[in-house]
């Protein structure tokens, strides 16, 4: 590669950095996870009616800007949280029937790299005679007491893969005028397979690029190619 | 008069604020459950209206646990021995809940948090509480006498000797509803209580009053990750609302039993959080 088409892929590897440093990891969020266990019933000790419960856990990941530019994922918060509800309907065979619900709602953060949580909901019915009844249900791990007549569970676990840091600078920041260019060590001694030499206005670095920031940079690497090829 | 020393061995453990001095054990059992299941409403309202929107305010935040907030007033204290009650109906001494009105259904709930940066997983959790109102059951009260009745209400409390109780009033609130009505509180002989509360025994009879006896309600989560310590909305609800009394140890809740009104023992916020 000749000098000339070094620093025209500065020059466009500059443009394309200005373009990366609007990018923020906001833009990976993806659409809210709603997993649901839809209604379900059972009708023991019951004349007639039933007892039913239902749930759902709702998975979200939420990435956000590492708070130093020497991360090279962007922060993950990975949420699970449960919502489950039941009750009776009907007359039932002796007494009454009472139910009680337990959720574990978790949240997982990673400063620099992807995340994982698991939610559990839970609920269990017994038959009871007097106001005195008394049981407990129990998430993480999920248990039920001796007796009941019925239980029902839901467990859902949400994984925030790792994402790169759009402005990931592994050189720490570079500095000022003398930024990039000539003076970027990763275009004189090259990067890993998996990362790119990317130079900035104020700083350069290897970096780990996916999605379309991969492919642009190959075509540039076409296009000097390509120049190259015509100027010799 | 074994079981007595028990309990007051065990109440004596209790991290509790005994509001007046004429209070007895037993009362100071039920208000602490209810005060502590009131604060354990609000910190889940707290945690998840940050959680949602990080960039609440503290007016706001305290809007929103106010709007969600399970409030309750107790009243009318009757506690006594059972060989006192055991030829009476048991109808006539204790309320019953299957009068087909609602009742509040009360979840228990745990909020964990874990940071994963590095691998490390760090954990932090807290107990917490989830209401809602929801259909109570209908049908005849069990005709018998307290002794004759009394073998399947130790069965179904799972307390192998019930030997003292606890009637009372309590009126509740939540979502701008209220419901009073007659509740009881049982006792075993090692002074665990059990919750019956009349017509509310889904909500609080059973499971989650009985749990926040033996479990502390304190927001480690809150406390203990930078998410929610760093916001200052949190930060101000935690210490607005911040209680001391001779009778409050770390780790638990601190409660004011006449106002059945908790917060973070102020010495747990010392050296940090202010």
């Amino acid at each position: 590669m000749t000098r000339t088409s070094i620093w025209f892929l500065f020059a466009l590897l500059s443009a394309g950095s200005l373009v990366a440093q609007d990018a923020s990891c906001a833009d990976y969020n993806p659409p809210i996870n709603v997993v649901a266990v839809p209604t379900q019933t059972n009708s023991q000790d019951h004349f007639t009616g039933y007892h039913y419960y239902n749930s759902q856990v709702t998975g979200a990941c939420s990435y956000t800007d590492p708070s130093t530019n020497l991360d090279v994922y962007c922060a993950s918060l990975a949420t699970a949280d449960g919502l489950i509800s039941g009750g009776d309907t009907g007359i039932t065979t002796s007494s009454y029937h009472v139910n009680h619900w337990a959720q574990n709602n978790t949240q997982a953060q990673n400063n620099d790299g992807g995340s994982s949580t698991t939610a559990q909901t839970a609920i269990a019915f017994e038959t009871c005679l007097l106001t005195s009844c008394s049981f407990n249900v129990g998430v993480g791990p999920i248990s039920f007491p001796s007796g009941t007549i019925w239980t029902g569970s839901q467990t859902y676990s949400q994984t925030c893969a790792p994402e790169p840091n759009p402005h990931y600078n592994k050189g720490g920041g570079g500095g000022g005028d003398g930024g990039g260019g000539g003076n970027c060590p990763c275009l004189l001694e090259g990067c890993p397979d998996t990362e790119t030499c990317v130079v900035g206005t104020y700083s350069c670095g290897c970096q780990y690029l996916g999605g379309e920031d991969k492919y642009s940079i190959e075509r540039v690497e076409r296009n000097i190619s390509a120049m190259d090829h015509k100027l010799n | 008069m074994r079981y007595i020393a028990v309990l007051c061995t065990i109440l004596a453990a209790l991290p509790v604020a005994i509001a007046a001095d004429n209070m007895s054990h037993e009362e100071t059992v039920v208000r602490t459950a209810y005060a502590k299941l009131s604060y354990a409403v609000d910190l889940e309202t707290a945690l998840k209206a940050v959680q949602h929107n990080p960039r609440i305010t503290y007016a706001q935040l305290t809007q929103e646990v106010a709007k969600e907030s399970l409030t309750f007033r107790l009243s009318d204290f009757s506690c006594g021995d059972f060989s006192s009650i055991l030829d009476q109906r048991y109808a006539r001494v204790f309320s019953d809940i299957r009068d087909g009105g609602d009742v509040i259904d009360i979840g228990s709930v745990t909020e964990t948090y874990t940071d994963q940066t590095n691998g490390a997983n760090t954990e932090a959790s807290m107990n917490v509480a989830k209401p809602r109102w929801s259909h109570g059951p209908n049908g005849p009260v069990p005709d018998g006498t307290v002794a004759e009745l009394l073998p399947a209400m130790e069965r179904e409390a799972g307390i192998s000797a019930l030997m003292r109780y606890c009637s009372y009033t309590a009126a509740v609130t939540f979502e701008g509803r209220s419901r009073t009505y007659r509740a009881n509180f049982f006792f075993g002989p090692e002074g665990q209580g059990e919750a019956t509360p009349g017509d509310m025994v889904v909500a609080l009879g059973g499971g989650t009053l009985q749990e926040l006896l033996t479990k502390p309600v304190y927001p480690q989560v809150l406390l203990k990750t930078a998410r929610y310590r760093n916001n200052s909305a949190m930060r101000a609800f935690l210490n607005v609302n911040q209680q001391s009394n001779a009778t409050c140890k770390r780790g638990e809740a601190c409660c004011d039993l006449a106002a059945l009104h908790c917060g973070v023992y102020s010495d747990d916020l010392k050296g940090g959080l202010q």
